[in-house]
């Protein structure tokens, strides 16, 4: 991706490695941001391709402290799609669209011959209204800031997994955590809580958003690893396939980083929230290890959180 | 008069060298001096021509027992030098001149004496009632003690040491000034008036008694049971008495080791009480400068010593190897647990602040000194094979002495290299001028405590730089920590295949130019995305390799969980037989139905032929022997790295011992065996690859146990060891088609000695030349070398051409 974005996007644009974003300020308070989504199964406990595409585009705004307002979304369509597949798609970004506080106002529809594209592939742009007066940036963080984090992990990934392969159909209660974030940003803007850096764990999980920041900021992360919630049929799954729940996709958790003062209080208000009922406080921003991300485990023993090339799953030493 | 002068590197400082020359120069009537350099020792002198010709005769020839002369220039002397020295007003007329710093070109790479473990005269001293040393931890001379451990530049003098916080006293001076004596002018010495002295803490680091009491308490409740981590040379060993299985057991619990063997350290080998058998070669290793533990065969008799490394054929085992140790053993008067002071795979601890820290809930007390250790180094291990010691570790007593091999010759082409190493056993290394020098074993680079490590021992390397440009080497596999953190450096990196690393380390090594490398081990990422482990590589001396062949494959459910849950790999070989039609499902769980993990099994073999989400494919010999080891019930659960594997060789061992058969008739018993089972391993070719078909060994095994009645240990241990002649036959089978006529075999298999020799026999028979490696560990620990080694090659011997068939690596 790093390589895309360097060798070919960035020069042809005439831009800097800066000024791209998942969602960047484009004047007057708005800011835009944009969102493709081509995932297999359209359809999965808890969702689908729609609640993804709008939640996925209105938490990327979210996350920089802008309320989503607008969406266009624009849509591709195999050849020979039922029409009672989108018709519970289209549904699904009605509703979800609804309860993120946003409205559906431009729109692209374009069918593509039968086996150029995966059923349906949505992709979704939306402006908002920028809230802070400071942007939310990895860059802000400070040694002693806490870290925070808005629910369990890990529950999106296996969700989709439970349909993608049958040998995990028995996992079929977990449901994925997709939803919008903005209620619970919102949240604490109004009680005058102030996210520093805030971020959602989609690709990669937790531990990419961690090792991110702590590579963003030039300082050590200090994670209590127990304090990472997850859900035991998520644990179980994870254990049989040898996956890691830090990494796995989530589509409604976001890591916030704020200061020390304001710890507690952010930590309820997220609980005050159906989607933040597991909000847990997981570590902390230090001055040592810099650039790292150190995940403490009981027992005294740690591991370090590398940003991993997912080029093997599960991963192999 | 005429004057010469010599310029000496090689191992030569720390070791007594200079007094050597001393005395020397003084019998033969010489005027003039010896100093130390920052590369060696300059010796320059006066004199008559017959006297200097000597002179550089004995410098040719000599040294001292500990040193090693690499390189030796001579010049004669400019007459204003040899003006100089008729001059110089020194009434001695030859003396140890002031060591020479740093600057000007360095020629040859510095070299330090390892840490060496204590000399008899030492030894004598500190049992002498009438010596002021008697009892002394920190007794040392010029032929003995911390050197690696201990210093802080070079060269090697007391004032760059920790010892200078220690300054002499006047009886210890006075021996430092002693030509005579062998003290003189060595850097570490010290006595109980002037040196480090021992403290006896509790685990919360309060201090309870010190010098010789701190020693008598420590051994009284050691003796009584008690765990009390020890300081010693290279860091913390955690230590119980090795004959009470209560206290032994109590040492796992704490450390979270459930069943990794213990080393244990002992003054004697009798006193194992005939458990192991030791052989001339092993004897000459435990008794050696390096004193690194050895893996001993158990000849099932004698002291069980329950508890310390259950199930597996042999012992490790090392003699006292500083006077500390030795000191502490008499005080207990049993062989005594000596394992590393870590916890869960971090490095080893060794500065007193850590230990607390993080072995306080381990230990019950920490005896600890002043002498301030300055780098970790842990113990070697070496375990014979083939009638040779192979280390399996490399640490204290080998670090850091530069290694020269016959392969690497002509390599110097102006560039170094760095070999980063693998995620696990990880150790780094710098490659200059043909000259191979490797930091001391690391191992899991998993924690944050460890990378922080892994960059101090590249920096290390570094400061031993002579080249302008350095290129870093790497393992393909990018979620590795070696090539993560080489990411974050912003320099030249290369990358080098896993399993060629294995193969070039051990070429160089062998000094061959081309040969079939046999690389068997746990898990290595290969060019095609799978995962390696059980290949057989063409490797050459330009850094050229190509696969001819590997095991067949099968898939792993789970990924690297499978190397700690044997049950994943029995899963994953079990659906590759039901698939090939070798064995039924109702055979299956008429064997295993009743087993705890048949849930499991079950679970794992229907995702393992689904071949879903979680699975891996692997040509993996490393799990091949954990599903083996499974299936004969010799493990159940979760185990240790590579515990399975142990275990079947273990039990494969026991065999022997049932038949009686010494180790030496391991070819008898081979040859009845093979005549026995008749065919050998079936191959089948894929593309330019010959792929090895196991099945039919482990369908051997299968059968084994299905005929099994009687004593079940016996059947148990027969099937063991008839999956260890059918897979050594594989190795046979691809040779003999391949039609090499050099062949290495390595990759941590290889440390299975009886895997080894088996193989040896059989290759032998066909009058192939076979290589084992010796001093570069043939598992993961050796990886940083084949990866200096081949990057060197495939620039220094093809023009920087990269291999075409490095496709891969050209990315990267």
């Amino acid at each position: 991706m790093q390589r895309l974005l360097e060798g070919i996007f960035l020069p042809a644009f005439g831009v800097g490695m800066g000024e791209l974003g998942d969602a960047v300020a484009v004047g007057g308070g708005w800011v835009l941001s944009t969102d493709a989504h081509v995932v297999s199964p359209l359809f999965f406990p808890g969702g689908d391709i729609g609640t993804l595409a709008v939640n996925g585009t209105c938490n990327d705004l979210a996350m920089v402290g802008a309320e989503p307002k607008f969406l266009a979304l624009t849509w591709i369509l195999e050849e020979g799609l039922d029409f009672g597949v989108l018709r519970r798609i289209a549904e699904s970004v009605g509703k979800a669209a609804e309860a993120n506080g946003v409205r559906v106002i431009a729109g692209d529809t374009k069918v593509v011959p039968r086996g150029k594209c995966d059923g349906l592939y949505l992709s979704a742009a939306g402006i908002g209204m920028m809230q802070m007066a400071v942007l939310a940036d990895a860059k802000r963080l400070e040694p002693g800031m806490e870290l925070i984090l808005s629910g369990d992990v890990g529950r999106h990934a296996i969700a989709v997994l439970s349909v993608r392969d049958s040998n995990f159909g028995f996992v079929g209660g977990v449901e994925s955590d997709c939803c919008g974030l903005w209620k619970m940003v919102k949240g604490l803007l109004e009680a005058g809580v102030e996210p520093i850096a805030m971020r959602d764990c989609t690709r990669g999980g937790l531990a990419t958003v961690l090792a991110e920041w702590a590579e963003e900021s030039g300082f050590g992360l200090e994670i209590e690893e127990w304090m990472v919630p997850v859900i035991e049929p998520v644990k179980g799954v994870c254990e049989l396939m040898g996956y890691d729940p830090m990494y796995l996709a989530c589509e409604g958790r976001f890591v916030l980083a704020v200061k020390r003062e304001d710890v507690e209080r952010a930590v309820e208000i997220l609980r005050s929230y159906e989607e933040g009922v597991f909000a847990e406080r997981i570590g902390k921003v230090s001055k040592k290890m810099g650039g790292r991300v150190v995940a403490r485990q009981r027992y005294g023993t740690e591991r370090v959180l590398d940003r991993l090339s997912g080029e093997i799953l599960p991963r192999i030493c | 008069m005429e004057g010469r002068v010599w310029e000496i590197s090689g191992a030569v400082q720390g070791v007594g060298f200079r007094p050597w020359v001393y005395r020397v120069a003084r019998g033969l009537g010489l005027r003039g001096c010896v100093r130390n350099t920052p590369t060696g020792v300059r010796v320059e002198a006066i004199g008559s021509e017959a006297a200097l010709a000597r002179m550089g005769e004995e410098l040719r020839n000599g040294g001292t027992p500990a040193g090693r002369v690499r390189r030796l220039r001579e010049r004669a002397m400019e007459p204003a030098e040899v003006w100089f020295f008729t001059n110089e007003s020194k009434k001695d007329g030859f003396w140890i001149g002031e060591s020479e710093g740093a600057g000007g070109g360095v020629e040859d790479m510095p070299q330090i004496a390892p840490d060496l473990a204590m000399c008899r005269e030492c030894l004598a001293e500190i049992r002498d009632r009438g010596s002021r040393r008697w009892k002394y931890p920190f007794t040392t001379c010029a032929y003995c003690g911390p050197r690696y451990t201990i210093f802080e530049g070079l060269p090697f003098d007391r004032e760059r040491t920790v010892m200078r916080e220690f300054p002499l006293c006047a009886e210890c001076e006075a021996e430092y000034r002693d030509a005579w004596d062998r003290r003189f002018h060595a850097q570490a010495i010290a006595c109980p008036r002037c040196g480090p002295w021992l403290r006896l803490l509790d685990a919360r680091g309060r201090e309870l008694t010190v010098r010789e009491e701190a020693l008598e308490v420590a051994g009284r409740v050691l003796r009584e049971g008690a765990i009390v981590a020890v300081l010693g040379v290279g860091g913390f060993h955690l230590m119980v008495r090795a004959d009470g299985r209560e206290g032994v057991l109590r040492l796992r619990r704490r450390k979270r080791r459930e069943w990794k063997p213990f080393a244990m350290v002992c003054r004697e080998v009798g006193e194992l009480g005939g458990a192991v058998r030791v052989s001339k070669e092993e004897m000459a290793l435990l008794r050696s400068p390096a004193a690194p533990i050895v893996l001993l065969e158990r000849t099932g008799r004698g002291p069980e010593f329950s508890g310390v490394a259950d199930g597996v054929s042999c012992l490790g085992v090392m003699l006292a190897s500083n006077p500390l140790q030795w000191l502490l053993l008499e005080e207990v008067g049993v062989p005594l647990v000596a394992t590393s002071g870590n916890v869960s795979e971090m490095p080893i601890c060794y500065e007193v602040e850590e230990g607390l820290a993080r072995l306080g809930d381990v230990a019950d007390f920490f005896l600890v000194h002043n002498r301030r250790v300055v780098r970790r180094c842990d113990d070697s291990v070496v375990r014979v094979v083939a009638g040779e010691g192979r280390l399996v570790r490399r640490g204290r007593g080998y670090v850091p002495l530069p290694l020269e091999l016959s392969g690497l010759r002509g390599l110097a082409d102006g560039v170094e290299y760095i070999g980063v190493g693998g995620h696990q056993k990880n150790c780094v290394c710098l490659l200059s001028r043909g000259e191979l020098l490797l930091g001391a074993h690391l191992g899991d680079l998993g924690t944050e405590r460890a990378r922080e490590e892994w960059r101090r021992d590249v920096e290390w390397l570094k400061g031993y730089s002579r080249e302008a440009r350095k290129v870093y080497v790497c393992d393909w596999n990018k979620d590795y920590g070696s090539t993560i953190e080489l990411e974050r450096m912003a320099v030249e990196v290369e990358a080098v295949q896993h399993h060629a690393a294995h193969g070039f380390a051990a070429l160089a090594e062998a000094g061959w130019e081309e040969a079939l490398a046999v690389v068997w081990d746990g898990t290595g990422l290969g060019v095609d995305g799978e995962i390696w482990g059980g290949e057989f590589l063409e490797v050459d001396w330009r850094g050229q390799w190509r696969r001819v062949g590997h095991l067949g494959r099968f898939v792993l459910p789970g990924g690297e969980r499978a190397a700690r849950e044997p049950v994943r790999s029995a899963a994953g070989v079990l659906a590759s037989l039901v698939k090939g039609g070798v064995v039924e499902l109702g055979e299956i769980r008429w064997l295993w139905g009743l087993r705890a993990e048949w849930r499991r099994l079950e679970t794992f073999l229907r995702l393992a032929g689904d071949e879903g989400e979680g699975c891996v494919r692997t040509t993996s010999a490393g799990r091949l022997f954990d599903a083996v080891a499974w299936m004969v019930g010799l493990v159940e659960g979760e185990v240790s790295e590579a515990q399975a594997a142990m275990v079947l060789e273990g039990s494969a061992w026991g065999y022997l011992r049932r038949v009686g058969s010494e180790p030496s008739a391991i070819r008898q018993l081979l040859v009845r065996e093979v005549e026995e089972i008749g065919v050998a391993v079936r191959m089948r070719e894929e593309g330019e690859n010959l792929i090895v078909e196991w099945e039919e060994v482990v369908a051997g095994v299968i059968r084994e146990m299905l005929g099994a009645k009687g004593d079940r240990k016996a059947e148990l241990e027969r099937a063991a060891w008839r999956w260890h002649v059918g897979i050594a036959r594989a190795v046979e089978a691809v040779v003999r088609r391949v039609g090499s006529g050099r062949v290495i075999l390595t990759g941590g298999c290889f440390q299975n000695r009886l895997l080894g020799e088996m193989v040896v026999e059989l290759l032998g028979a066909m009058g192939v030349e076979i290589f084992l490696p010796r001093e570069l560990p043939c598992n993961d620990g050796g990886l940083s070398a084949g990866q200096a080694i081949g990057a060197a090659m495939r620039r220094g011997r093809q023009g920087g051409k990269n291999f075409s068939g490095d496709k891969m690596e050209q990315g990267n």
